[in-house]
Order: structure tokens, then C-alpha cells, then sequence
């Protein structure tokens, strides 16, 4: 044998193999008819749903439609439609009804839209009645959407989700209306507040002002903050940060010492160089916001529950260097809209014709025609620098707690 | 729906208020007072206290609250008991109360605090002086209600018993208020008795060694009867065996890999392959041979067609040998693929070769690596996205595919006696029946288009990663699922959680190395077993399968072996000549893939053998066996015979009344595994044409159908695209979309849909409507997502011939997929 065979040999083969395919006398039905293109199917789609009476083919139907216009604000309405909804909104199926429905909204039902800012800015109603119709709203690309939010920004029942809706919206009026209620937000609603106001530069000109002025507290813009600031590459802004915050220090390239340095800070506590209790406190702080650990935090980074926490250079390392590895899952993405927002978060997939982007705070519908780029970056969705703006006891608590092999009670008052 | 949903809510909120309310009462004591079982009185009379575990109590307002905001205490009224509040959690401590009567046959009660069996309250029958139900806290400060139904316990005398004998970690109790009800009570955040249980978290595994040498371990691991475990080699003889493979006399390939996990500088690769061979039949090795030493980050390993298949990214080379006696390069390695990725996740990259039935070599790939695989020079219109997937590269045509996409990290495939690919994984669901085509949940990230024409179908879906393109394909809707009908963690707190503590249920998530035994010296039961590594578990779980529709269900069964020792962790198997298997034993305290350099101990490895009975080992070269002979061995049930036959069949060829001979075994063969055994052989020595697969595809057995068309459509995608419009072409469809229409076996129709992917997205229609005809195969595991796997390229290149077969089908899931695709379709084009 001679190494791998001759290449020659075996295209001579693979020819006499395929040869009586093609000589192979078999029965055949042929194909035939009008083909249309891609812009003529939801029409004949309709055409479907009109003529059958099969009651599952057109549930079948509906629900695909709906999965495939999820993400999609608005649809041009198929001819035929009324014809549908006429007829399907008084089916027997309630499932049909309703997706009837919901269609109907997608192609632009103004009758859907007047009712459902009605319940939006119903105070008396429901707060979880009142953001589903918001995210309806949000979704159908209603034209009166950021004026609607803006008045609710001093709504105690879903300022949350307005503040964050208002990302949207490239509106001059917004960071007044959200600095101005500032101080009387909940610590999630702020972080609402600092995440729609870091967006854009020209939300994160007022904010980085209201630091300056002590209106909003410089300890406010965290690390995820500050990253998305730096993110909108914008020369102004990150003057201006330089001016808040001091400059922005890139890690140290030299990871070993830098491990090795944090390590010797860290056992020059001693034995037990932290309280555990104190330094959940700490994760609750920095890192729960993305990080499950004992069944407790968010999801956006993974799960540290079973990870290597027993070694503290390991822990270290991931802290210090999220970069070093990161698996492509939680590598971020920074996507511009063409109004101007910046997005940093992770693709977590898409729906429709829209990308689903988790970000520290949220999920993130961006319709793709309204992308101008999309940048994977090499970092990690986790900042760098989470560590530095500890005080050295609680990094010592926290890498403590983090090695822990359970959940400790909170500290003591 | 979103409207919907806001008036479902209204109309919801207006229908409450007619749930029947059960009335509360509270157990009085013999002579008729209300008894002190939910301290309001602020003591703790009618209760008797043991050890000072409960000083103090109760406990007045929500302390716990003000401690730790995220668990209130929820305490009914102002007093309860706290364990934690007063002496934290190393005290310890017996509640007792006074007897009473149950007269109702509900209760309530609340309980905080510790999970353990030590950190409990308990009802005591006076009769039988045993528990009526105990219960544990949940980890948590927050007391919930517990529910329990007493029917049967009405009229018995009974007590309380509040326990506290855990110090440490969670070793306190919470408890307040136990009453009757006279109905089931509706409790806000109540948890039956019944979840709770379900809900308990496992016991720690007790593995009573860890760090034994070789020959220790060996005589430690728990067999069954009639098995012995032989320390075949250890360190110093071998370190960090990461991959092997065995050759025509049976010797073993391992390769060190010594690298991982990050590859080196160019030129200072520090891996090795090495190989072993018992030539005095102790079964132990007595000859070790160094055949290559500099190798960078070795991860995958196979011999065959003159030479050595070595995985090591970002290459896959191969090696040629020509002194096969004393094993050494011949030749410079041959880099056949690059653009491996070996930056991301080192733990998984190219690994676990193995030849197919079909003459491939099959590969696995892990989901984190991102890899851009061409030959070399290979610009990146000739380039194929991986990551999670099994791959196969053809040793002679040179071409490279992805069999099957998605997964997690598998690490080991394995073929059964129907050439069906059984592979495990990790975190997701461990057991994988994976068909070609097939497109499988992933533990992350998309699903990326596979082969030329779906990625020129998805162009708009291109991701970067810096040189690299990943073409997304968002369209498959629903994932195929696990094979097996369980998994080996324990708990529901999934996969992580279930480390350390997972005994019962066959030792973690995490597992290596896949084995369908198909040797002859072992038990029957065990012929046709799943063989996989569990690394947490430091054992070797065996599943098995059950057909099911077109595919199969994978059953748990008894695990075969455990070492007893917590830094084993088995990384694959082979069986050799005589039917017994040998394991490589990756020997580390850490389990865990670790990018520190330091993370792993270099310095110990092991491969065992395990023998059943007195079995020898014999020796054997096949590569000299004459071309007849290997025909007949071809046909072995010995699988290890029959499977090198075949590769060195496939490197010899066969002539023309040789290949008569195989062709006549596959009709006239007594069952189904014969018959495949010499179609296989037949069509590696030569691919198997249309003229000679009319008797195939006629033939009574289903497997002989379906592999005729899988070997039938391998050469497909290299048809020129003239020569698809040809008369003779289109016939060979018609033929294909009868088959598809009246065949009936959900395996053909499987067959058929892989098949139809290898068709260009436009000819596919006839068949497609076909098979979408088939409402029998609307639950079947495979089908109807194979069928959309199958539909899609066509929906979209066509829409009118989407309408035609959403018309046509009878599979109420594909139709949901046609109308998304298309409505989708509409959309994008509006963009």
C-alpha cells in the first residue's frame, strides 16, 4: 500500500458509479405550473386559508404565520386578508380567533392599535395588562410609540419597560425626562435608566453631564456602563468620561503576574482571607446581574454554579482576563442602528426578520433593516475591571464567597 | 396574541372568587385548648425542648428579612421559629409538642431553612410511635406553606417534632403554624408534600478512593460477575492518552497528548503516538514502540490505507507506513484539512475517528470551537463552517461533509450492527441516535447551513468571526431531540447540579468515548450495548436501544463498571479480535476542561482491558489474509474481524465475480446485519451504482432499502448540474418519489428524506409531496423534522411549490413550517 490512493483512479470510479443514475429508466410525473417569487407567497398563502375548511390546516397555517412574522413590526396585508379575517374571527377555535387577531394588529389594524394605547395608559388597569399591550405596541411599530412612553416615564406601574422601550427612539426630549425623575427610581429602574441612556451619544452627552453635576452618582456608572459607553466610539463622550471617571486602564497584558498579584493580595488576608456571607453581598452586586450561582442571578453569562470555583487562580484568571477564553456563545456583539443606537449583548438567535440580543438588562428585538453594522467584537460580554472598583476587602469577601461549595446566609445588620 | 392575552387576564380576574375556601382549625389539646402551634403566645409552651439548638425562641418579626432581603421569613403572625436567628447553624435540637388528634384531613404547615433529612419537622404517630410525613426546609429563609393530605390519619393521636441535628452549611430549620383544614387549602406559594419529595435534593456520592496507581485501580473497579479488569499499561509507560485506535493485528494506537490544552509554538509540539502490543497473551503489554514524537495538540486517531489519520488541530493529516513490523513515518505528514480551530475550546476539537460502515472515517466536533474547514489553500467559497457536529472525510475521493449538525461536545461515535451512528454528549441529554442530514439541539449558538447550496441560500445570514464566516441557518424550527429516554444526573436543578451526587441515576452529565459491543466473547446481553464514559461518575454506563418508529429509544441499563475512584475518566473504547475491550483512562483530579496550563497532571494515564472468563487473546494479522478470505470474514458476526475486513477490502478492491459474491449475499443472507455487512463491503471495494441497486431496493428488509439509498446518494452532490436535467435523471426521481409513496417503513422514508438533501432544492418536489403525505409519521421522532430539513431549500427557492406541498401534507407540524417559511419569506423580501 502505498500511502493514500491515486485521486485519479477513483474519479474514474466515481463517474462509472453515477453514470447509471442518470441511465436509470425509472416511472416519472413531471412538475409544472405558474412559480411564484418570494413576494407573491404570503398572497398565496392567503389563498389557502380562504379556500379550505379544514380547521387544522388553518390553525396550522396561522400559527405559522405568526412565528413568521415574530420580531416583524409590521407586514403589508396580503389581498385577500379581509376576506380571512372576516370569516376565521368568528371561528369555532379560539386559538385561530386569536391568531386571527394578532395578524390582523401585524398588518395594521388601526382598531387594535386605538385600544390597546388606551389599556397602555389605563393607571387604573392592570400593570401586567398594561406592558403586554406596551410590547404589542412596541412590536407593531406604532407611529405615537415614543410619545406614548414618554408620558408614562413618571408612571410608578411600568416606567421600567418605557424607560428601556425609549432606547428606541432617537427623541432630543428623553434623557431630561429620565434624569429628571432620576432620583426616585428603584435601583432596577435606574439601571434601566443608565442602560437606555448609555444607548446612544446623544442620550450619554446629558447623563455624563448629570455625573458631572452630581445629579447621578458617578459609583452609578458600573463597569457594564462604562463599556457601553466606550462602545459608542464616540470622541465627546468618552471626553467626558475621561473627565468623570479618569481613563479607562486596558488590562495588563502580563496576565500571569497580574494573577499572581491579585492572589497575594488575596491571601494576605489571611487564612481566611474573606466572609462569605459579605462577599455575597458583593456578588448580588457585581455579578448576579448576569451570573447564576446556587440557583440565584441572571442569564446572561453562563451558569458558575459548576464551574472550577475551588481554584482561585482559576477564578482569578476568568475575573481578571474575561477575555482570555471566552466561548463564542458569550462573545459580544455591538450592533449600530441606523438611528444611531449602539447594542452590546449577545446574539442569542432571531426571530422573524429580527435579532434577538441579550444585553445586561434585557432582551433586544432589532429588526434587521434597521442595522447599519454588526460587529462581533473579541471580548467577552463580561467588562474587564469588575475588580478594580472594589475596595480590597470586598474582592477578598467575594473570591471567598465564589469558593465556597454552597450558598451562605446574607450578613447580619 | 398579545391582545389575547390581555383579555384572557381581564376576563380571568373577573371569574375568580368562587373557589371553595377551606376553613382552618387549630389541634386543641386533650382537654379542649387551642395548642401553641404557631407561637403567638410567644413562648414555647405546649412544646418540651431537648439540646439548645431552639434558646430564645420564638423568634418575633420578619428578622430574617431585615438580615437578607431576598428571603423573608413569611411568618404567620408575629412569632415563629427561626433556627438561624438567635445561634446560627451549630446548634443542635429537638422540638417536641403535645399530643393531639387529627380531625381534619388536610394540613398545613410552614417550613424554612435546611435541606437536610437532620433539618426536619415530623408528625409521630403516638400508636406506632413512627413519622406520618417528614419534611425538610428548601434552602431558602422563606418558610412556604407545605400541603399535606391526612384522610387516612383521621383519628389518630400524634405530635410534632421539630429537628435541628445539622451544624454547618445550611443547618438550621424554620418552622411556624401547623393547622387542619377542612378542604384542600389554596395557599399562596404552598408546596405539596409530594413535590417536595421530587424536589429533595440527592445525598453526596460517597467514592471511597482517589489517586490509586494503575494496578490498584485495577483490582478496585466493581465488574460484574465473570469480568476481569487488567491493567494493560500505565505511567509511566503512557500519559495523557487522549485518543487510540487499533490496527489489523490488533495492536493499539494511543496518542498522548501532552499539549492540551493549548497547542504550542510551531515546532515544539510535545505529543506522541505510541504503540502497544501483548505479544505473550498476559494482557498486558510487553512492546512499546514511539512512532512519532513533535505532534502539536493531538485530539483524534485512526490507521488505515497505508497509513495514520491524525487529528491535531488546525490540521488533519495523515501519515504514511510502509514497515507496518516495526511501526515508524515513512513519509512527511500530509496536511488533508485545515482550519481546525484551536483557540476556543481545546477539549473539543476533531475527535474519536472511526471508520464508517460506509468507508468514511467519521469525526466528532464540539460546539465552542469555531472552525472553517477546507484543504489547504482553500479560499472560503471551498470552506465548511463546524462546530457541534459529526463530520466524515473520505479516505480515497478526498471530499469532506457534515454527516449530522448540532449537539454539544460530543466526544465519541460508534456504529451498530444496521451502520445506525450512536454518539453521547455533555450538559444536554447524554444518548444520540444521529442520522445523516439530521439536525440536533445544541448547547449553544445557531445552526449554521451545511454544504454549498444552503449556504448561497442563507447568504444574508453571514456572521463574522475575524477571517471566518458562519452562515446561520435560522430555519430549522425544531430541534431533533435526545434518543435516550433519560439522563444520568440527578436532581432538577439541571446538569452542574447533579455533580458529585448523582450514584443513583449513573454518575453526572458529563460523558466520553462511545462503544456499540458487538464482540463475540462477552455475555449475549451485553451484544449491541451503549458503551459510554461517565467522567463525574468515574464509571462506564451502558444504555440500550428499543426501534421506535424510524429510529430508536435509548433505555438505561445497569452500569457495567466503576472504578471506586474519583480521577478516573474513561475517554473511549475498542474491542479487540477477541471480543474483549480495552478503555483509555484519561487519570486526572481535575474533571474539568481547564485552560491553565498547570490545570491537568501530566504525569499518569492508563489503558485497561477487560476480559470475560478465561478468554486469551489470540493473535492475529489480518492485512495478510487473501482477498477471499478477507470476503469471508467480511461476514463474521465478530464485528472486529468483519469491520477490518472491510477497510482492507476497501484499500484492495475487489473484481468483478468478487463483488458478485458480496451482491448475492446481500439477497440471499438470513438476517438484516449479514446482508449489510456485504452491501457495505461491496461498496467500499466499489460504489454501488443505480444498474446494480433495482434487486436492492425491491428487496423485503428495510435496512437493505434504506442503506441502498444512502450509499446511493453519497456521490450525488459531485453530479455535474447538466447532467440533473438529463432524462434518465429525472426517471431516477420519479423512482425515488414512488418509493417515498409506497414504502412502508418509517426507516425507508427516513432514508429517503437524507437522501433528498443531497438533491438540488429544486428537484425535490415530487418526493417531498410524497412523503409529507404520510400522516402516520405526524409523532415519529425523526420524520417530520427530516422532512423539513428536506423541504425547506425547496419552499424557498419556489414558493408556489411550498403552496403545493402545504397543501399535500398531512403532517400538521411541517405545515406550520411551510406557511412560517413562507410567511418569513414575504417579509424578507419586503426588506
Amino acid at each position: 500500500m502505498e500511502g493514500v490512493m491515486d485521486m485519479k483512479q477513483w474519479i474514474s470510479r466515481t463517474m462509472t458509479a453515477l453514470a447509471p443514475w442518470v441511465a436509470a429508466g425509472m416511472l416519472t410525473q413531471g412538475t409544472s405550473g405558474l412559480r411564484a417569487g418570494p413576494a407573491e407567497a404570503l398572497g398565496r398563502l392567503t389563498a389557502v386559508l380562504v379556500e379550505t375548511e379544514d380547521a387544522q390546516l388553518q390553525l396550522d397555517i396561522l400559527r405559522g404565520m405568526s412565528a413568521g412574522f415574530r420580531g416583524q413590526q409590521r407586514v403589508t396585508m396580503p389581498a385577500g386578508w379581509d376576506g380571512v379575517e372576516q370569516r376565521l374571527s368568528a371561528s369555532a377555535n379560539a386559538e385561530v380567533r386569536t391568531l386571527v387577531q394578532t395578524l390582523s394588529l401585524t398588518f395594521g389594524s388601526q382598531k387594535a392599535m386605538d385600544s390597546l394605547r388606551r389599556i397602555a395608559r389605563d393607571a387604573q388597569a392592570e400593570a401586567g395588562a398594561r406592558r403586554a399591550a406596551l410590547e404589542s405596541l412596541m412590536s407593531a411599530k406604532d407611529p405615537q410609540m415614543s410619545a406614548l412612553l414618554q408620558g408614562l416615564v413618571t408612571d410608578g406601574a411600568v416606567r421600567g419597560m418605557a424607560i428601556r422601550m425609549l432606547a428606541a427612539f432617537d427623541e432630543a426630549k428623553t434623557p431630561g425626562l429620565i434624569l429628571g425623575e432620576y432620583a426616585r427610581l428603584a435601583a432596577a429602574e435606574r439601571r434601566d435608566a443608565l442602560g437606555t441612556l448609555a444607548s446612544r451619544a446623544s442620550f450619554a452627552q446629558p447623563l455624563l453631564a448629570a455625573v458631572a453635576s452630581g445629579k447621578v452618582a458617578r459609583t452609578d456608572l458600573t463597569a457594564e456602563v462604562l463599556r457601553q459607553l466606550k462602545n459608542l466610539k464616540n470622541a465627546e463622550v468618552d471626553r467626558m468620561v475621561g473627565e468623570v471617571w479618569g481613563v479607562m486602564r486596558d488590562t495588563s497584558p502580563d496576565m500571569a503576574r497580574e494573577v499572581q498579584r491579585y492572589k497575594a493580595l488575596y491571601w494576605k488576608g489571611g487564612s481566611t482571607p474573606g466572609d462569605a456571607s459579605r462577599g455575597r453581598l458583593v456578588y448580588n452586586q457585581v455579578c448576579a446581574q448576569c451570573h447564576r450561582l446556587f440557583d440565584f442571578g441572571g442569564a446572561v453569562g453562563p451558569d458558575i454554579t459548576g464551574a472550577n470555583r475551588t481554584d482561585v487562580d482559576y477564578l482569578l484568571e476568568n475575573i481578571l482576563y474575561p477575555n482570555a477564553v471566552i466561548p463564542n456563545e458569550y462573545r459580544q456583539t455591538l450592533i449600530e442602528t441606523r438611528d444611531g443606537r449602539v447594542i452590546s449583548g449577545i446574539v442569542k438567535g432571531q426571530e422573524g426578520g429580527s435579532l434577538l440580543v441579550q444585553t445586561a438588562n434585557e432582551v433586544v428585538r432589532v429588526t434587521f433593516t434597521d442595522i447599519e453594522s454588526r460587529e462581533q467584537a473579541e471580548n467577552s460580554m463580561m467588562p474587564e475591571g469588575l475588580i478594580a472598583q472594589l475596595e480590597e476587602q470586598q474582592f477578598r469577601d467575594l473570591v471567598y464567597y465564589l469558593s465556597r461549595p454552597g450558598q451562605v446566609p446574607l450578613p447580619s445588620p | 396574541m398579545k391582545i389575547r392575552q390581555t383579555v384572557l387576564a381581564v376576563s380571568l380576574g373577573l371569574g375568580f372568587g368562587t373557589v371553595i375556601q377551606a376553613e382552618v382549625v387549630r389541634p386543641k389539646a386533650k382537654d379542649g385548648r387551642v395548642l401553641n402551634l404557631n407561637f403567638e403566645t410567644g413562648d414555647l409552651r405546649d412544646w418540651k425542648t431537648e439540646g439548645d439548638a431552639f434558646d430564645g425562641q420564638p423568634v418575633r418579626g420578619d428578622t430574617a428579612a431585615v438580615r437578607r432581603g431576598d428571603q423573608p421569613a413569611r411568618q404567620e403572625g408575629e412569632y415563629w421559629i427561626g433556627g438561624y436567628e438567635r445561634h446560627g447553624d451549630d446548634r443542635r435540637g429537638v422540638l417536641t409538642s403535645e399530643t393531639f388528634r387529627i380531625t381534619q384531613p388536610w394540613a398545613s404547615l410552614r417550613v424554612g431553612g435546611g435541606p437536610w433529612p437532620t433539618t426536619r419537622v415530623e408528625l409521630i404517630d403516638v400508636g406506632t410511635q413512627k413519622p406520618i410525613f417528614q419534611v425538610s426546609g428548601m434552602e431558602s429563609e422563606t418558610m412556604r406553606p407545605v400541603v399535606v393530605e391526612l384522610k387516612e390519619h383521621q383519628g389518630k393521636d400524634v405530635f410534632l417534632r421539630v429537628v435541628d441535628q445539622q451544624v454547618g452549611h445550611w443547618g438550621h430549620i424554620n418552622f411556624d403554624e401547623f393547622v387542619f383544614h377542612t378542604a384542600k387549602p389554596e395557599l399562596a406559594n404552598s408546596v405539596s408534600l409530594a413535590d417536595l419529595k421530587k424536589n429533595a435534593p440527592p445525598p453526596a456520592d460517597d467514592v471511597p478512593f482517589a489517586g490509586l496507581t494503575a494496578d490498584e485501580a485495577a483490582r478496585q473497579a466493581t465488574l460484574p460477575a465473570g469480568f476481569r479488569m487488567h491493567a494493560f499499561a500505565g505511567e509511566p509507560d503512557i500519559v495523557q492518552p487522549i485518543a487510540f485506535c487499533d490496527d489489523d493485528r490488533g495492536r493499539l494506537w494511543v496518542a498522548e497528548g501532552l499539549c492540551y490544552p493549548k497547542r504550542r509554538e510551531e515546532g515544539k509540539g510535545i505529543d506522541r503516538i505510541l504503540v502497544f502490543e501483548d505479544t505473550d497473551g498476559d494482557h498486558r503489554f510487553d512492546k512499546r514502540t514511539v512512532f512519532m514524537e513533535g505532534l502539536n495538540l493531538v485530539s483524534g486517531l485512526e490507521v488505515g490505507f497505508g497509513g495514520v489519520w491524525i487529528g491535531a488541530a488546525p490540521n488533519l493529516m495523515f501519515v504514511p507506513v510502509t514497515d507496518w513490523d516495526n511501526p515508524k513515518p515513512s513519509g512527511e505528514a500530509r496536511v488533508l484539512l485545515d482550519g481546525w480551530d484551536y483557540a476556543a475550546d481545546t477539549h473539543e476539537t476533531l475527535n474519536t475517528f472511526n471508520w464508517g460502515p460506509d468507508g468514511w472515517l467519521y469525526g466528532c466536533h464540539g460546539v465552542f470551537c469555531p472552525s472553517w474547514v477546507g484543504k489547504p489553500g482553500a479560499g472560503p467559497a471551498e470552506r465548511q463552517w463546524v462546530d457541534c457536529a459529526v463530520w466524515r472525510y473520505h479516505p480515497v475521493r478526498h471530499t469532506f461533509e457534515i454527516f449530522s449538525e448540532g449537539g454539544s461536545n460530543p466526544w465519541g461515535i460508534d456504529f451498530d450492527e444496521r451502520g445506525q451512528l450512536w454518539a453521547e454528549m455533555c450538559v444536554i441529554p447524554h444518548l444520540w441516535n444521529l442520522v445523516q442530514g439530521g439536525r440536533y439541539e445544541r448547547q449553544g449558538g445557531e445552526h449554521y447551513a451545511v454544504g454549498a447550496a444552503e449556504v448561497r441560500r442563507n447568504q444574508r445570514h453571514q456572521q463574522k468571526f475575524g477571517n471566518r464566516t458562519k452562515t446561520l441557518f435560522p430555519y430549522f424550527y425544531e430541534d431533533i431531540k435526545t434518543t435516550g429516554d433519560h439522563v444520568h444526573y440527578a436532581g432538577n436543578k439541571g446538569p452542574h447540579a447533579g455533580n458529585g451526587r448523582s450514584d443513583e441515576m449513573g454518575g453526572g452529565h458529563a460523558h466520553a468515548g462511545m462503544m456499540v459491543y458487538l464482540g463475540t466473547s462477552w455475555p449475549e446481553k451485553y451484544r449491541g450495548g451503549l458503551f459510554m464514559g461517565n467522567i463525574h461518575g468515574q464509571r462506564i454506563n451502558v444504555d440500550l436501544a428499543v426501534e421506535k418508529g424510524s429510529g430508536y429509544t435509548g433505555i438505561h441499563s445497569p452500569d457495567f463498571l466503576n472504578f471506586n475512584d474519583r480521577w478516573s475518566q474513561v475517554l473511549n473504547f475498542r474491542y479487540d479480535p477477541d471480543g474483549s475491550v480495552y478503555f483509555i483512562d484519561w487519570y486526572d483530579k481535575n474533571q474539568c476542561h481547564h485552560n491553565n496550563m498547570d490545570g491537568h497532571d501530566r504525569g499518569n494515564g492508563r489503558i485497561y482491558k477487560v476480559v470475560y472468563g478465561d478468554q486469551k487473546k489470540t493473535r492475529v494479522d489480518l492485512a495478510r489474509a487473501g482477498t477471499d478470505e478477507l470476503i469471508r470474514l467480511v461476514g463474521s458476526k465478530n464485528e472486529w474481524m468483519s469491520r477490518h475486513a472491510r477497510r482492507l477490502l476497501q484499500e484492495r478492491g475487489v473484481d468483478d465475480a468478487q463483488r458478485e459474491t458480496l451482491a448475492s449475499q446481500v439477497m440471499t443472507a438470513s438476517d438484516t446485519a449479514a446482508r449489510l455487512r456485504a452491501m457495505w463491503a461491496m461498496h467500499v471495494a466499489r460504489p454501488l451504482a443505480m444498474a446494480e441497486a433495482g434487486p436492492f431496493l425491491g428487496h423485503e428488509d428495510a435496512w437493505v432499502r434504506s442503506w441502498t439509498l444512502q450509499l446511493l446518494g453519497e456521490l450525488l452532490p459531485s453530479l455535474p448540474e447538466d447532467r440533473w436535467e438529463s432524462d434518465g435523471m429525472e426517471r431516477a426521481l420519479g423512482g425515488l418519489a414512488n418509493l417515498a409513496r409506497e414504502d412502508g417503513s418509517p426507516v425507508v422514508r427516513r432514508h429517503v428524506a437524507s437522501l433528498l438533501q443531497r438533491i438540488p432544492a429544486g428537484k425535490r418536489l415530487e418526493t417531498l409531496v410524497a412523503l409529507v403525505g404520510h400522516g402516520e409519521d405526524a409523532t415519529d421522532h425523526n420524520l417530520p423534522l427530516l422532512y423539513w430539513s428536506a423541504a425547506e431549500g425547496t419552499v424557498v427557492e419556489d414558493a408556489d411549490a411550498g403552496v403545493e406541498l402545504l397543501k399535500a401534507c398531512r403532517i400538521p407540524k411541517v405545515r406550520e413550517f411551510i406557511a412560517r417559511r413562507l410567511a418569513a419569506l414575504t417579509v424578507a423580501k419586503a426588506e
